[in-house]
């Protein structure tokens, strides 16, 4: 009936009160506010009854005023089942041991998967792994968390793609896709070589095929540059036409370059604020100061701590703040354009086939609109202007004997 | 002269009104259940108690309980809760 919870964490004890004025004694303890329970009649002197642990001391004035004593008959509660166990101290930190042993191997890395990548980038990214500390027997609350793993990773493996980082339990799962290795051609059917867009013809390399257009010579886009179609005109044969046609290209690009740039810079002083979270509860163990600069970013690291399968509700969390400047720069217009020149080149060149070259640039016009410089500028490039296109060999000889036979009509 | 006349307002009070007696005129109110448990509130302390006995103390006079295997399952000021097999329950006026 009172088994109420504070009753077995406060503790409880059973006493034998003897004296001749046992109920004197049991309203006076009551009216003062004393919890008394269970009461029994052992004998004419002697009764039993419970009370609060925290409760003997305050019976003991109203013991002397009537004349009664008290005897210990049994201890409940949670105080004694502490005293209890700490005369059985082995047991007792056995049971600590036990739970903080696998809280800890619960914790820790047990295993690292490297999925895809062949021996030698395994044993790189092993490497690297290593000197980050991540290794097998690692505790995982010290280690990075995994989005800045896969970026170092990836930043670090210049034959590698992809790498993506997950875990699962104890394991660490590295997936990671290399770059694949340039496949040998394949061959290809007969085909000709056509000019992607308008240009001037410049040289003409031809590795297979007949070239039909000359230096100097413009052409439009879609104009055969080189015919994959060989041989006499009356038993032609057909190969895949193969080649470099470089041609001079003419392009009009617009930039704008603001004249007044806000930048943020860090000055590299950073603070580290260090917190355990219980239950969604935010305690700092380290680093309290509440905004350490005023322009700040931060990034925030969490890590559950787990135990067996569970995660448990309390985690450490990391955060690192760094303090950055506002500056800004003021460019001249000399300044400006210079900038705008290259950005256009770059964001040109970026477009084109991969040996191309600007042969001529020039500045058409120079604005300045709302603090910013607009520029237009006129290129003159050389690129590859060649583009494949198959044909079947049936057409083209369909096509060929009809042109025969005109010419001989006529 | 006084005092009676105050009893004799406080019965008229609870006859006329809907207002427990036990709450206007300070009687105890005993519970029971079965023989099993008896529930006395509004005592005004313990006089006896034994395996067998239990003599509370009233605003008025006496309550005595008689029975076997008497346990004090609750003490209050003014309640308590007594566990036993109950066998007869006797006011005893006061003079």
């Amino acid at each position: 009936m009172r088994k109420n919870w504070n009753e077995a964490f406060f503790g409880h004890v059973s006493v034998i009160i003897t004296g001749q004025l046992t109920e004197t004694f049991i309203n006076q303890a009551v009216r003062e506010g004393i919890q008394i329970w269970d009461v029994k009649r052992l004998d004419e002197q002697r009764l039993v009854c419970s009370m609060m642990l925290q409760d003997i001391k305050r019976i003991k004035p109203i013991l002397k005023k009537t004349s009664c004593k008290i005897h210990f008959n049994e201890r409940y509660g949670f105080p004694f089942l502490i005293k209890r166990l700490m005369a059985r101290s082995g047991i007792v930190i056995g049971i600590i041991l036990c739970v903080a042993i696998v809280f800890i191997l619960s914790n820790m890395v047990w295993h690292i998967e490297i999925n895809g990548a062949d021996a030698k980038v395994e044993e790189q990214i092993q490497k690297l792994l290593k000197k980050k500390h991540i290794h097998v027997g690692a505790l995982e609350f010290l280690l990075p968390s995994l989005n800045t793993i896969e970026t170092d990773l990836s930043s670090q493996l210049p034959k590698v793609t992809w790498v993506g980082v997950s875990k699962k339990g104890t394991t660490y799962r590295i997936d990671v896709v290399q770059k694949e290795l340039p496949k040998k051609e394949k061959v290809t059917g007969p085909r000709d070589l056509i000019a992607t867009k308008e240009a001037t013809i410049h040289h003409v390399y031809v590795e297979k095929g007949q070239s039909v257009v000359s230096p100097d010579q413009v052409v439009q886009k879609g104009d055969l540059l080189v015919s994959g179609t060989i041989g006499k005109t009356e038993d032609p044969s057909f190969v895949s036409a193969k080649g470099e046609v470089i041609g001079e290209t003419w392009y009009h690009a617009t930039t704008t370059v603001p004249l007044k740039t806000d930048y943020e810079t860090f000055t590299g002083a950073t603070y580290t604020k260090h917190e355990l979270s219980f239950f969604g509860w935010d305690v700092p163990i380290w680093g309290f100061q509440k905004q350490p600069f005023k322009y700040e970013k931060h990034e925030r690291s969490t890590k559950n701590f787990r135990f067996l399968f569970w995660k448990l509700p309390i985690a450490y969390k990391k955060i690192d703040y760094r303090q950055y400047d506002h500056t800004n720069r003021q460019l001249s217009e000399a300044q400006a354009l210079a900038i705008g020149k290259v950005d256009a080149r770059d964001h040109l060149l970026r477009q084109l086939p991969e040996k191309s070259k600007v042969l001529q640039e020039n500045v058409k016009s120079q604005q300045i609109v709302d603090g910013k410089l607009v520029l237009k500028i006129f290129f003159i490039v050389e690129e590859d202007i060649a583009k494949p296109r198959a044909f079947s060999t049936q057409e083209r000889k369909e096509e060929i004997e009809k042109q025969n036979q005109e010419d001989s009509e006529e | 002269m006084a005092k009676r006349w105050g009893n004799q307002l406080k019965s008229w009070f609870a006859n006329h009104t809907d207002l427990p007696s036990d709450v206007v005129l300070d009687l105890p109110r005993i519970t029971m259940i079965g023989q099993l448990h008896i529930y006395i509130e509004n005592h005004r302390g313990v006089l006896a108690f034994s395996n067998t006995e239990l003599r509370l103390s009233l605003e008025t006079g006496q309550l005595l309980i008689h029975g076997q295997h008497f346990v004090l399952k609750t003490i209050l000021p003014e309640e308590i809760l007594l566990e036993g097999t109950i066998k007869k329950v006797e006011f005893i006026e006061s003079g």
